[in-house]
């Protein structure tokens, strides 16, 4: 996976990578446990304090209660013997002794009242009543009312009260019968109790019954549906869950309250203990932030280091690469690349010998080849020049004899020029025109020639023997006209930095077809049909390189130009060159 | 450190826990209180029998309702199959049975049984136990035998010859549903059936023996010579007032073999209700005269089978239960005596 990245990229990202997991991994499972011991905190906290609530609201309800069960136990048992009045008596006490008890009533089922401990007398018709007639849906458990104003008694007592109300027996003249017991509690320390635990800010307490009405809530704007902290009560049904209420963070617990069927939802402000944990978040972050840099510029000066002289040699070896000067370098660094350097400085060193040696045998090969090619040359023409002389001679043509044995003699001395290579361009163009003119006379004046020179490319030099061989396939090829005059055009003029040279004849002229293939034959070893050409061709290529070339054009039965490029040089026409 | 290693075992732990639990649908079993002989024999039961099938968890509640909603609330969090609860409060249970509907958890109550109101709330919500007026009309069964099955020819038990069997109740927690079901159908059937009663005291000893224990040292002094029959809500409050009969004399032992004949040394009826041990116990040295089994191992055996036909889909009758409207499984008590 990391084939596409640089050596120092790897290196940072491998510790990077390592780091970044290492922090993770102590940073989550640290903030795990710090999250997973508050939630705890939070949690068992907020339960202990929905526990105590609980429990006190159980107290309360279970002394309602046991007055409640006495009372029914008493009634059954009194009644029986009819002992009404002390019945009586015991309602009254019973209300006495508990202030939130502020009527105890019992009904006949018909609901007529069969003893009250109260003075107001009862003027509805209480069977019209919920928490009358729930009192027989279910005869085994007491029935607890949602708040309300009690209005059994008229217009004088509007108390808020809660009605507890269970079916009971008692014996009225011997007969054995149903009833209601009646209990109503005020709810002003009901609230109380609730007010008495100290949930915090908008900390508060809903009492819901079994239908999830209101009993009680202690902030007074829940009074409804709408109400957050109900709808919350109602999602969760039962037990407890971290909710946020407004800007608050609470703890809601939800526990059923023993007999009533209602249950109590404490919240709980625990807005301290999230604030703790922001600000450890904050602080893990920040924590988690600093060692990421910090590790970040560490692996980066790290993986510099390594790389760094591995860059430097990489970047050396390119320069090289692109032809540059080959030459040692001295780096410094990790061991290994100290040893990379050294091994690379000294294969450089062979190289370098290497190279040499093969400069030295690519002369040698070179020499040896150019004066192959040029030993082509001679013979050809000194045949068929010395048979010309000896038809000249036959014919008793001596002047001509004269004229050819002087051009002839020229020709040589510039054709050996004692064993130089290279020969000025004058001497080049004089080598050509003695060759014209005794092809010209050889040739019985068949054709002319004429000589186009610009006379500034004299002084330069030029590989010798180039233009005869063109010349020579010039008069061959393109002086068999029977009909006109043949007209061999010598042309030489400097062209920018390059030297031209073309040979025109007035001939035929050549097909496209044949340029190409005398142009390819030209170019490649082996057998050729224009040994000249390509005797020419290689060793200009050979001295010169690519800058030199040879164009061949053509227009049928009008011209053929072989045209010679060579580089402009001015060389030291010495032996050495050869 | 402690910290992590703790971490870790507990995450592993987890994990391992997980695995299982998608393995095999866990049961989880809610008791009251495992301090109540019959619930703890229920539960062992349960355990015994559900382990064929299901791994069982057991939770008690310690006779706390807000510690048995939390125990409901951490279990729920795991997604569990089923809950077998035997409610503290039986009045609480429709949060219980709501909470489990949003869930789509299905619960069984065992032993008391939630309002009616409630488990309709929830197609998935059953009621497994006895119904408590059938035991006392087998209790009656039990006063009809042993007063010679003839409301106006009463055998030599009704002791003073007056053709009505005067009676002292103990009673279970006032308001309590089995305490009033069962008061109310032994003497209802026994009046359906032509016999007169007269009950002397009803007093209410809370099903507690120490309770009935100390009230009987009270009661049954002002009573002497009038009653013919103690009926008790339960065999913890019937062994109460057997401890205070032996100490007033009332069961006497007088040739001394362990075992008090009803025929030819004092003795008294007494009749419990639930069949726990020490009650079978007190029966063989012949001082409880009989006592109604709420049978701990049938109950259980149908709690499986109901547990199995809702979460295996089975047919009830296959295994010998029946589903009464939609929630109910009762279980049937049995008569239990020496005779028997």
């Amino acid at each position: 996976m990391f084939k596409k990245l640089s050596i120092s990229q790897a290196v940072v990202v491998v510790l990077m990578g390592m780091v970044i997991a290492v922090l993770l991994v102590t940073g989550i499972s640290q903030r795990v446990i710090f999250d997973s011991t508050t939630e705890d905190v939070i949690q068992s906290s907020s339960r202990e304090i929905n526990k105590q609530v609980i429990m006190n609201y159980e107290n309360y309800i279970n002394e309602v209660i046991n007055t409640a069960n006495y009372l029914s136990t008493q009634t059954i048992e009194l009644s029986e013997d009819g002992r009404f009045v002390d019945l009586n008596s015991m309602y009254e006490q019973a209300a006495k002794l508990s202030e939130d008890m502020v009527s105890i009533i019992l009904f006949s089922a018909e609901g007529d009242v069969i003893l009250t401990a109260t003075e107001e007398a009862v003027v509805s018709d209480v069977m019209s009543f919920d928490w009358f007639t729930s009192a027989f849906n279910n005869p085994e458990i007491f029935h607890f009312s949602t708040p309300h104003q009690q209005v059994i008694f008229g217009s004088s007592i509007y108390t808020e009260v809660i009605t507890v109300t269970k079916k009971v027996q008692f014996y009225d003249q011997g007969l054995l019968q149903h009833g209601v017991l009646m209990i109503d509690l005020i709810t002003v320390n009901l609230i109380e109790l609730a007010l008495k635990t100290n949930l915090g800010e908008n900390g508060h307490i809903l009492i819901l019954n079994d239908q999830s009405e209101f009993v009680y809530a202690s902030n007074p704007e829940c009074t409804d549906e709408t109400c957050e902290s109900k709808i919350y009560v109602d999602n969760i049904i039962l037990g407890g869950d971290s909710v946020k209420l407004g800007e608050d963070y609470m703890y809601v617990n939800i526990n059923t309250l023993k007999n009533t069927r209602w249950r109590i939802a404490t919240f709980i402000n625990i807005n301290n203990l999230y604030e703790a944990k922001q600000q450890a978040t904050f602080f893990s972050t920040f924590i988690l932030g600093v060692s990421l840099i910090l590790s970040l510029g560490l692996s980066i000066y790290l993986s510099q280091r390594i790389s760094n002289p591995l860059n430097k040699l990489k970047n050396h070896m390119q320069a090289i690469e692109q032809g540059e000067q080959m030459s040692e370098i001295e780096i410094s660094g990790q061991k290994e690349v100290v040893a990379l350097t050294k091994t690379f400085n000294h294969m450089v060193v062979e190289i370098k010998q290497l190279m040499q040696n093969i400069v030295v045998e690519q002369k040698e090969k070179r020499k040896s080849e150019f004066q192959a090619l040029q030993t082509q040359i001679h013979p050809h023409f000194l045949y068929n020049t010395l048979d010309s002389i000896v038809w000249l001679a036959e014919n008793n043509m001596n002047k001509e004899v004269v004229e050819m044995v002087i051009a002839l003699s020229r020709f040589f001395r510039i054709s050996i020029s004692r064993g130089k290579n290279v020969i000025s361009v004058k001497d080049e163009l004089e080598h050509a025109q003695h060759y014209l003119l005794i092809q010209k006379i050889r040739y019985n004046k068949k054709f002319d020639y004429k000589l186009d020179i610009n006379p500034k490319i004299y002084e330069y030099t030029i590989v010798k023997l180039v233009l005869q061989p063109i010349i020579e396939n010039a008069i061959y090829h393109g002086i068999n006209s029977e009909y006109e005059q043949g007209m061999i055009l010598i042309k030489a003029y400097p062209q920018k930095k390059n030297l031209i040279f073309e040979i025109e004849n007035n001939g035929y002229g050549i097909t496209p077809e044949r340029i190409a293939e005398l142009t390819n034959q030209m170019k490649k070893e082996g057998q050729a049909q224009s040994v000249g050409l390509r005797n020419v061709y290689q060793r200009i290529k050979l001295y010169y390189g690519k800058e030199a070339d040879i164009i061949i054009t053509s227009e049928l039965d009008e011209m053929t130009n072989i045209k010679i490029i060579i580089p402009m040089r001015k060389e030291e026409v010495d032996e050495k060159n050869s | 450190m402690k910290r992590i290693a703790k971490l870790i075992l507990s995450l592993i732990m987890t994990i391992f826990l997980m695995s299982c639990q998608t393995n095999q649908s866990k049961v989880y079993v809610f008791i009251y209180d495992m301090n109540d002989p019959f619930i703890s024999a229920l539960s062992d039961h349960i355990t015994t029998i559900g382990e064929n099938y299901y791994p069982i968890q057991t939770h008690d509640a310690k006779n706390s309702q807000i510690i048995q909603n939390e125990e409901i609330e951490r279990v729920l969090e795991l997604k569990p199959k089923l809950l077998i609860i035997n409610p503290v409060d039986r009045l609480g249970a429709y949060p219980i049975i709501r909470k489990a509907k949003s869930m789509d958890i299905p619960i069984i109550f065992i032993n008391r049984e939630p309002l009616e109101v409630d488990l309709d709330l929830y197609d998935q919500a059953y009621y497994v136990g006895a119904k408590a007026e059938q035991s006392g009309i087998l209790q009656a069964e039990i006063v009809s035998d042993l007063f010679g099955n003839q409301p106006s020819n009463l055998n030599k038990y009704d002791l003073n010859d007056d053709g009505i069997i005067q009676t002292l109740i103990f009673k279970g927690e006032q308001g309590h549903q089995d305490a009033e079901l069962r008061t109310e159908f032994i003497i209802s059937t026994l009046t359906d059936d032509n016999f007169q009663i007269e009950i002397l005291k009803t007093n209410v000893s809370n099903w507690n023996q120490d309770i009935a224990y100390r009230d009987a040292l009270d009661l049954l002094p002002q009573y002497q010579d009038q009653f013919e029959l103690i009926i008790s809500n339960n065999d913890a409050m019937a062994i109460g007032v057997i401890r205070a009969m032996i100490e007033l004399s009332m069961f006497v032992d007088t040739n001394s073999d362990g075992y008090v004949d009803k025929e030819n040394e004092p003795w008294y009826p007494v009749i419990g209700i639930d069949g726990i041990d020490e009650a079978v116990e007190w029966i063989q040295t012949g001082h409880l005269y009989a006592t109604v089994l709420n049978d701990a191992s049938n109950q259980a055996y149908a709690t499986i089978a109901l547990a199995r036909v809702i979460l295996e889909g089975i047919d009830p009758e296959t295994v010998d239960i029946e589903i009464v409207d939609d929630h109910y499984v009762w279980v049937d008590y049995r008569k239990y005596s020496l005779a028997t």
